[in-house]
């Protein structure tokens, strides 16, 4: 191809990612300017248990409150900690809730006719055990602020997990303490707002946070278009049937396409026949949890170091349970 | 916030709005996306339009006011900072309004195409002729009114390729000139399959046989009508197409076929 038709291609597939993405963002932007605006730090620290496996499982299950993508969940996660939420469950909803939420368990379900019961059962399972671990393993970390990429994102001075090594706390609150003077939390994190100018504010925070997560969207249908020319689907379909190799394919072309965890499970299914059963499993847990999309907008939230863990970690576990599927598991 | 500032974000926002607005009215929107999920650009244009004009409200009433270094608690910078790193921080603003306008700008800037040969990645021409199907997809009953999806499937579900032979069909799609082809009397009919947005796409296509094909330009969109007859490619038999009338046609508002 010469200069201007990978232009033009180009042109196509990054259009298209980002205006198949677009409307989700925008929806995740109304939701945490919604939330802003009318959920008060206490309505949400009420519900959050303080047990802090209670805590990651109450995280995993979020997503049926905020049934957002991997595109939406960002900027409604970021909205929930300067709300308080303590950072290792807002880990786990950002990676459990792109899955366990109804809109994908449904479109899951209508994908695969006549797997439908198994993938959906096992999407979730899988989606669950490695987002709620990973948020128990990052609540050992003793100041959690420290994960976040502007600690003051996150109004409070969190009370770590372990406060003496080895001790284990399970009474020590997840629970977020007061925020200290002087931090930025403009007194209106704890306040809820009228209807009308809450509404008002609301908006006026998606279009400023449509700018802020925006460009990490953006930069990611970049790469991801960039990717779909160099890498073609050829180079990987070679090795669709062994039950490792395959598996770690899926997950790689799931990272490299973006494609929205709403709609993947249709893309899935045009690999299903090829793929093994783990391998379509691993594309379907691991992409929406973290795809070259959702690690630009996690730039914006974490700190670096803190987005290769949830990058690396998530991939590995998927990778060890879809392999073991592939070995142990008939369907 | 730097208010120059301010009034391209608004500026960005109703611009992407109207492109939005335009990509839905015109029907462009389905080179991009699946055409189950255009009502999602419609609600994103409704969404960018209203913040647009939302933020110029805002800015219209700030006008007077200009002058002071108003306090405005969305703004997410840190105001702490010192002077040094408060220009890189400005520069980055700057930036990242580069970057967010960039979709409109490629849009407007690039021609809109939709995908074509040129994003068929050199792929033998049997495997554009394979396809997954599971059985319960709804296929057209009328040969006549099969596309070369249907088709497809078809194949894939049938026992005795044999029997399609001297079978019927007209498809549309357009010209691919495979490598792989003698392209005196021998090309493609293709379509990009797609289920969400053009990063799944998957090209398909058939063989068709037609006397005249190496004067047909690549890309361009053509309806085939012919009789099946059951071939050998890479030792796998497949029908070809045996054109009997071969007309141009404008491309389809829809180019893609939805599995």
């Amino acid at each position: 191809m010469n200069f201007a038709d990978t232009i033009s291609v180009f042109s196509t597939y990054f259009l298209g990612i980002f205006i198949e993405a677009v409307p989700f963002l925008l929806l995740g932007t109304l939701t945490s300017g919604l939330i802003e605006a009318f959920v008060s730090h206490d309505d949400l620290l009420r519900f959050v248990p303080r047990h802090p496996v209670l805590a990651a499982l109450f995280g995993g299950g979020m997503g049926f409150v905020f049934p957002v993508c991997e595109c939406g969940v960002v900027p409604v996660a970021r909205r929930l900690y300067r709300k308080g939420l303590p950072v290792p469950v807002g880990i786990t909803f950002l990676l459990a809730s792109p899955i366990l939420n109804p809109i994908v368990i449904a479109s899951t379900y209508a994908a695969f006719h006549e797997r439908a019961v198994q993938i959906v059962y096992w999407r979730v399972v899988i989606a669950l055990v490695v987002a709620v671990s990973i948020g128990i393993l990052f609540s050992f970390q003793m100041f959690p602020g420290r994960l976040l990429r502007d600690p003051g994102i996150a109004a409070q001075d969190y009370v770590p997990l372990v406060l003496a090594p080895g001790a284990l706390s399970i009474t020590s609150p997840l629970v977020a303490a007061q925020p200290l003077a002087g931090t930025k939390s403009n007194g209106d994190t704890s306040v809820r707002m009228a209807f009308v100018p809450g509404l008002h504010h609301a908006l006026t925070l998606a279009a400023e946070e449509f700018f802020e997560m925006g460009r990490y969207l953006i930069l990611g249908s970049v790469l991801a278009a960039s990717m779909r020319i160099i890498v073609t689907q050829n180079d990987l379909e070679g090795l669709a049937t062994n039950p490792v190799n395959s598996v770690l394919v899926m997950q790689v072309l799931a990272f490299i396409l973006s494609i929205c965890s709403t709609t993947d499970a249709f893309v899935a299914l045009g690999f299903a026949n090829t793929f093994t059963s783990g391998s379509i499993l691993g594309f379907l847990t691991f992409g929406p949890m973290i795809d070259i999309k959702s690690t630009l907008m996690f730039l914006g939230v974490f700190r670096k170091r803190v987005v290769v863990y949830l990058i690396v970690l998530p991939f590995l576990m998927t990778a060890l349970i879809a392999i073991w599927i592939n070995l142990n598991v008939r369907f | 916030m730097n208010i120059l500032r301010a009034w391209i974000q608004a500026a960005i926002l109703a611009a992407t709005g109207v492109y939005f607005l335009y990509l839905s009215a015109s029907g462009t929107v389905t080179h991009y996306i699946a055409e189950r999920f255009v009502w999602l650009i419609w609600f994103a244009a409704g969404m960018f339009l209203m913040l647009a004009v939302l933020s110029v409200v805002v800015l219209l009433r700030q006008l007077p006011e200009a002058a002071h270094d108003h306090h405005d608690h969305t703004h997410h910078d840190h105001d702490h900072h010192t002077s040094d790193s408060r220009l890189s921080s400005r520069l980055r603003a700057w930036a990242g309004l580069g970057i967010v306008a960039l979709p409109v700008l490629l849009g407007v800037l690039v021609p809109a195409n939709p995908l074509d040969s040129r994003a068929i990645e050199e792929q033998a021409a049997s495997e554009l002729m394979s396809i997954q199907t599971s059985d319960s997809e709804v296929i057209e009953d009328n040969p006549m009114e099969r596309s070369i999806l249907d088709w497809l499937r078809v194949f894939s579900l049938s026992t005795d390729l044999d029997g399609f032979n001297g079978q019927q069909a007209e498809v549309i799609g357009f010209v691919y000139h495979d490598p792989q082809l003698d392209r005196s009397n021998e090309f493609m009919v293709a379509r990009f399959i797609v289920s969400c947005c053009v990063a799944d796409a998957q090209p398909i296509g058939m063989v068709v046989e037609w006397p005249e094909s190496a004067s047909l330009r690549e890309d361009s969109w053509v309806r085939v009508r012919g009789v099946f007859e059951v071939r050998q490619l890479d030792g796998i038999d497949f029908p070809w197409l045996i054109a009997q009338e071969l007309t141009f046609v404008d491309q389809p508002q829809n180019p893609y076929l939805h599995p």
